[in-house]
């Protein structure tokens, strides 16, 4: 019985207990990376760039999606109903964001893209070879994304209950060489 | 099957055993810590355009360029500014985390009244009851009146000294490190007032540096890194602790702690014998000054400092009389200046070296600066030289000092029923102690004026209100108006309805004084007489400028040195400025540890820990993990001595001065001399878990703090 209890304990701790932590909502519209990186050989930039002033675009908006998708390029529902609802309809698409930080730390694309030359890879794993997006999941207890790094941030395998964490961060910093005060990242 | 309560204590076992190695608990923990975050009414920047504005930081005298990043108008990032003259961009932490100090949890956003009982026993009061009484208190008192600026240079300096001009027995009293400065001393040591002085860091190659923080916060951080690292200048250090000067100058000789002044005689006895004395030193009675000298021989001060001949020899022999090298003591901000006698003597040096008129300057007055407000009506006095027990009246505003002041130094000022007023955004340090407590803005939330330091040129730069400070908290200008018309007491030069009028009035008068030039990074230096108008000098200042005043021209920096054995008085013409009685700072003896007390407490921190009302609540658990500053509850020790006391790193020890104790953990600390405990000040807030102040443990002359007689116990 005490094995019984111990196994029951350990399954329902690692198996299922996670995926209770988290809710999970879908994005308002799915879309797939490894079309545009692979058959129409895009880059990460050409979406998510640097302004000209050197900070970090994020998300593109619809009229850059529209420069090329003013028209169905292909014969894609989701293509068709992405230009339906959100081209034709001049609307921003409300995607919900993987990386929403802590107000306490302070991130900076352009001092690990443009400054520390990181891949994007590096910290965002094959997310650009990906067919679709995965749900948003937030921590019911805590309220931060949950896909916020991946096991490939730092090379670190994460637990599967795990989000990215301070010691992701000094992990890699530390594993390139780079200093770590508090107030770098805690402004 | 039968399941028996055997087997379902068993199940319940194995499956607390198997939620332990299961994430449950250890997730559920790790999220609700990082809940405790969020809570809703922790304050968290709201979401707007980001802009990046520079400004001064206000919080001490170093008054560093910054540059502020804003998010919807509010700071949320303080960097040093790249460009700003002679600070290489760099900042120390406590400017670093300046942008949060409005919501620092010990906030005071009402007047406060002390009330018998409780901790601290205060109780929300109206501003007119609080006037009436101030008023009231000093009208009656049959003490003096006096307030403590914690920041001398600031406009608001000439209109609390107009404001007490307004009765008989006040005076503007500063902290010791304001007057007990390098330049300040200097001054003093002479008999025909020179006027404020000044280190003329252009002209200087080679600075002599006594415990003084000189790469770690004199002046600005970076100030003399910048000029070493261009090959312009090298450093020696005698320093007691391996601090950070001492590890980056060309020269560290540690010494024994508290033996600055042995040192320095022992320097200017060689400089003597040697003949390395500037003309221009015109003592009058030079053999009398010599044989005050003539003991500090190399040994004595071997015995003394634990400097040997050899070192002591080699860096007189680099020190010529040719006015570019001066000699600098001041020490630690939260540590408190050097002994009077002690900074006296190394000025001495400066004197032999013919430093005046080349590396220190005189600077020059500036007209109706109303800074310098009712300054021939008023005394400025050191905290310290008033005799005890006689303030009846004090207010004090330590909000952007940048310098400590020990409670029990202040209170043995006080007369028995004396009252205590402290103008502060933080219920913290002094105000803890005060029967009223006033809330003023705290840092960018309010323009403030940022006078720079004590030793250097004088300047101003302004630090910006980002965000509004709220209803609650009063400006000092407005509280100087009510009382004043409560008392009948009217000001001339400072009449002003708000401190930002008080400022705009500065500015007006330093253009039309037409005096020095001012500096905006990335851009070149402008004449303050080529600008047009104060409005422009104000957009200048507001852009991260600095305002410097010109020094006097350098008088000739080639006259030969005076041979040995040369007698001064029948051949130096006379000078209009003499040094006075300095055979009797050298005759003085050297300070040396009490009975029964065999070790030394250091007390240090740099100016991040000086005052509670200037440090982020988050720069106590950087210091205290990072082991960046000394910290009051760590007494560092060397490992030696932790051998020699058996001092065991695991246990709490008791560190006790003649004044008290503090129970601390040891940490063995190399850099620390043997015989030696180095802490750092602990600004004392209202939240209970703050540890001791070693502050407190002021020695019982009232005067230093820096370097006590201790002795350790087991707790």
């Amino acid at each position: 019985m005490f094995l019984a209890g111990l196994i029951g304990a350990l399954a329902f701790g690692w198996i299922v207990f996670p995926p209770l932590m988290y809710s999970s909502t879908e994005q308002p519209i799915q879309f797939n990376h490894k079309i545009h990186m692979g058959e129409a050989g895009m880059a990460c930039a050409d979406c998510h760039p640097f302004r000209d002033d050197g900070t970090f675009a994020g998300l593109p908006t619809t009229a850059q999606c529209a420069e090329c998708h003013e028209e169905p390029i292909g014969d894609s529902p989701l293509e068709k109903a992405f230009i339906d609802e959100y081209v034709r309809k001049g609307r921003e698409v409300e995607w919900l964001v993987y990386s929403r930080q802590p107000m306490n730390a302070y991130f900076s694309h352009v001092a690990h893209v443009t400054v520390g030359k990181l891949t994007c890879e590096e910290c965002h794993g094959d997310h650009g070879a990906t067919e679709t997006i995965p749900p948003y999941q937030v921590n019911r207890i805590s309220g931060y994304s949950r896909a916020v790094g991946g096991a490939a941030t730092a090379g670190r395998a994460l637990l599967p209950t795990e989000v990215m964490r301070m010691d992701t961060c000094s992990d890699c910093h530390e594993k390139h060489g780079r200093r770590s005060p508090c107030l770098e990242c805690h402004k | 099957m039968k399941v028996s309560r055997r087997d379902m204590l068993m199940l319940l076992g194995g499956g607390a055993v198997g939620t332990i190695f299961s994430p449950i608990p250890w997730k559920l923990l790790r999220d609700s810590s990082v809940w405790t975050q969020n809570w809703p009414w922790i304050p968290v920047p709201k979401r707007g355009a980001a802009a990046t504005a520079a400004s001064a930081c206000p919080l001490c005298p170093s008054a560093c360029g910054v540059r502020v990043r804003t998010i919807g108008g509010r700071p949320v990032m303080v960097a040093g500014l790249p460009d700003a003259p002679g600070q290489r961009g760099a900042l120390c932490a406590a400017g670093s985390g300046v942008h949060q100090l409005p919501w620092h949890p010990d906030r005071v956003r009402t007047p406060l009244r002390r009330v018998g009982g409780g901790s601290p026993g205060f109780e929300p009061a109206s501003l007119e009851d609080a006037v009436g009484a101030i008023a009231a208190a000093i009208r009656e008192t049959q003490g003096t009146v006096a307030i403590l600026d914690g920041r001398p240079g600031r406009v608001l300096g000439g209109a609390y000294r107009e404001f007490l001009s307004g009765r008989a027995d006040t005076c503007v009293l500063v902290p010791p490190s304001a007057v007990r400065a390098s330049m300040p001393v200097l001054r003093k040591l002479h008999t025909r007032d020179p006027g404020p002085l000044a280190v003329d860091l252009d002209v200087v190659d080679t600075i002599v540096g006594f415990s003084a923080p000189l790469l770690d916060g004199w002046g600005q951080p970076g100030l003399v890194q910048q000029r070493m690292h261009e090959g312009r200048l090298r450093l020696f250090q005698f320093e007691a602790v391996q601090s950070r000067t001492a590890l980056m100058a060309d020269r560290w000789i540690p010494i024994t702690p508290g033996t600055e002044r042995a040192v320095a005689l022992g320097l200017a006895r060689m400089l003597i014998r040697s003949g390395r004395v500037s003309p221009a030193f015109g003592y009058a009675d030079f053999k009398a000054f010599v044989a005050a000298y003539e003991p500090w021989t190399p040994r004595r001060v071997f015995e003394v400092a634990g400097v040997d001949e050899a070192t002591l020899t080699e860096v007189a022999d680099a020190l010529a009389p040719t006015g570019r090298v001066v000699a600098i003591g001041g020490g630690d901000p939260a540590g408190g200046p050097l002994p009077f006698e002690d900074e006296a003597s190394i000025q001495v040096l400066n004197l032999l070296l013919g430093a005046m008129g080349q590396a220190v300057k005189a600077q020059r007055p500036l007209a109706d600066d109303p800074a310098d407000a009712a300054s021939d009506r008023v005394a400025t006095r050191d905290l310290c030289d008033v005799p005890d027990g006689s303030v009846g009246v004090l207010i004090a505003d330590l909000a952007m000092a940048g310098a400590t002041v020990p409670w029990p130094i202040l209170a043995r000022k006080m007369a028995p029923q004396g009252l205590l007023v402290s103008l502060t955004p933080v219920l913290a340090d002094l105000a803890l102690h005060a029967q009223w407590v006033i809330p003023t803005a705290p840092a960018f939330t309010a323009a403030h004026d940022c006078p720079g330091h004590p030793d250097l040129p004088r300047s101003l730069r302004l630090a910006r209100g980002f965000t509004p400070a709220g209803d609650e908290v009063v400006d000092p200008v407005d509280l100087l108006n009510r009382l004043g018309t409560a008392l009948g007491i009217e000001r001339q030069a400072t009449v002003a309805d708000a401190l930002d009028d008080l400022m705009a009035l500065r500015l007006r008068a330093l253009h039309r004084a037409g005096d020095g030039t001012v500096f905006v990074a990335g851009k070149d230096p402008v004449a303050m007489a080529e600008i047009d108008s104060p409005e422009d000098v104000l957009s200048m200042l507001r852009a991260g400028g600095c305002w410097r005043t010109a020094l006097a021209a350098a008088a000739s920096a080639e006259e030969p040195a005076v041979e040995a054995g040369d007698d001064q008085t029948e051949t130096a013409p006379p000078r209009p400025a003499m040094p006075f009685a300095l055979e009797q700072v050298a005759a003085k003896d050297s300070g040396g540890l009490v009975n029964g007390f065999q070790m030394y407490l250091i007390v240090g921190g740099g100016v991040e820990r000086t005052a509670g009302v200037a440090r982020s609540p988050i720069l106590s658990k950087v210091d205290q993990e990072s082991g960046l500053r000394p910290f009051a509850n760590v007494a560092r020790v060397n490992p030696a001595t932790v051998a020699s006391h058996g001092l065991r790193p695991n246990r709490r020890w008791r560190v006790s001065t003649p004044q008290g104790a503090i129970t601390m953990r040891i940490e063995p600390d190399p850099t620390v001399p043997p015989g030696a405990i180095l802490a750092g000040a602990e600004p004392q807030g209202a939240l209970p878990w703050n540890a001791g102040n070693p502050v407190d443990l002021a020695a019982p002359d009232g005067k230093t703090w820096r370097l006590l007689p201790a002795s350790i116990t087991e707790a």
